[in-house]
Order: structure tokens, then C-alpha cells, then sequence
């Protein structure tokens, strides 16, 4: 049995909670395990989040697609944006083991999408990026 | 989200962190997590027991504090993450740079390791 749901999302941070909220209250009713339900959120708050923030107030209308698909195996989360390309495969690798006098918080996010998820792709269509990620549940 | 202060006077900020720390939350309770950590300039446990979600940017708060913390030679203690908000946490290895205790005793002994 498969189910998805889809949410077009303004880049603003009230309209991202909001969104939230709606995508927990799908995955509950899909009883996905606390784990896949917990990336899921990490998925769409880094992605849309970094959206957010890298996009001036007077753009903020522009929308974000997140789609999600609960099977019996996974769940598969969709971010498309119309935003600056952005290859996730690019940025540096964090350094985990840093003291704490040396961390630095930039990186931390694509760093825990890489690592909590099962797979993580990035593509660029045309004017669209979409960044594709499967949780597989427990 | 929610910032409870059980502060009591013995040299030790005593906070929990309750509910979803996500961009709406992190709103609702950087300011204040500053004030009673970094500002107070004492030594923090944090409890993160009822914490139910964490992403990089709650992740760069508890950064920041306990950097804030350690330029005033004091320290900050995490305790008590549970289930995937154990496993984020360690696996961006905030545990390699802010001690993370099971509990508020052991947090407290940590204090002072």
C-alpha cells in the first residue's frame, strides 16, 4: 500500500511550520516508525530552511514542492525549488571530531542528510532543482 | 517549544529543552537559551530528555552557548537524549565537542571532569 501527499510551500518560516505540522499528522497516520518519521522532518527542515534563508524577503513568495510517498519499505521525500543550482555532493565533508572551540555550525545540516538517510541525489532540470531522499523504515 | 529553568542556587543552571527544536521552535527560545546559558556565565546541564526533534540549526545553539560558555573557562553539559535525537546528535558529533551525559547526576560529575 502506498499513500503520498504533496505541499507547496511559500519560503517563509511560518508557512514551513505549518507545513511541518501537516506532514507529521500524514506520517502518523501511516505509521511510520519514529526514526523514518524523524528524518523525514530533518529532510524537509534542512532543504526548505536553507531555501529560506538563502532567499530575500522580496522573493519569498516564491514556492518550494515537497512530496512525500510512504510505502511499506521507505519513505521517499521530494524537494523541488527554482532557486540557485546547488550540488550538495560539492560542499566539503564536516569535521565531526572538531573540539568545540573549533566547530562551526555551517555544514552540520547536508552533513545529517547524508549520513540519517538511505539515499540522497540531487538533480538539476532545467530551471528545477530536486533533491530526492529514501528513509527506509524500521 | 519550551524552556524549562530549574535553576536552584547551587552554582548550576538546570535547564530542559521540551518539545521540537526546529526553525519555529529555535525562535521561540534562542534568545532566551543565551540569556540563561552564555549570559549567566555559570555552569549549564541541559536536560534534552523530552526534546523531540533537533536539526542543525537547534545543533549550532547548544554550539554557540557552550562556546560562549568555555571563553568564561565554564562548562556545558547535555543529558538525557533519547532515540533518533541521541543518534542526530552523535552523529553530527556534538558529543565530541559538548559532553553528553545519560542523566542529570552523571551531567553534573561531567562538570567538573
Amino acid at each position: 500500500m502506498t499513500s503520498q501527499a504533496a505541499w507547496r510551500i511559500a519560503l517563509a518560516v511560518e508557512a514551513l511550520a505549518a507545513a511541518e505540522a501537516e506532514i507529521d499528522v500524514f506520517l502518523a497516520a501511516g505509521e511510520v516508525d519514529a526514526h523514518a518519521v524523524f528524518v523525514t522532518r530533518l529532510v524537509v527542515e534542512e532543504v526548505v530552511r536553507n531555501l529560506i534563508q538563502h532567499t530575500p524577503p522580496y522573493e519569498s513568495h516564491e514556492l518550494t514542492d515537497v512530496r512525500v510517498v510512504v510505502d511499506r519499505e521507505a519513505v521517499t521525500v521530494v524537494v523541488e525549488d527554482n532557486r540557485q543550482p546547488f550540488a550538495p555532493g560539492d560542499a566539503p565533508p564536516l569535521d565531526v571530531g572538531a573540539p568545540l572551540e573549533a566547530r562551526r555550525t555551517g555544514g552540520m545540516g547536508l552533513h545529517l542528510l547524508r549520513s540519517l538517510t538511505d539515499t540522497l541525489t540531487y538533480e538539476h532540470l532545467g530551471d528545477r532543482n530536486r533533491l530526492t531522499a529514501i528513509i527506509r523504515r524500521a | 517549544m519550551q524552556i524549562e529553568d530549574s535553576t536552584a542556587g547551587d552554582g548550576i543552571t538546570r535547564l530542559a529543552l521540551v518539545g521540537k527544536l526546529d526553525i519555529n521552535g529555535l525562535h521561540e527560545v534562542d534568545l532566551r537559551f543565551h540569556a540563561l546559558t552564555a549570559a549567566r556565565a555559570q555552569p549549564a546541564i541541559v536536560d534534552l530528555s523530552r526534546l523531540e526533534f533537533i536539526g542543525s540549526l537547534g545543533m549550532g545553539m547548544l554550539i554557540s552557548c557552550a562556546q560562549s560558555l568555555q571563553r568564561k573557562g565554564k562548562k556545558l553539559v547535555l543529558f538525557g537524549a533519547q532515540g533518533a535525537v541521541d543518534t542526530a546528535l552523535r552523529t553530527a558529533g556534538i558529543d565530541q565537542a559538548i559532553p553528553m551525559a545519560t542523566d542529570a547526576p552523571e551531567a553534573v560529575r561531567l562538570l567538573s571532569a
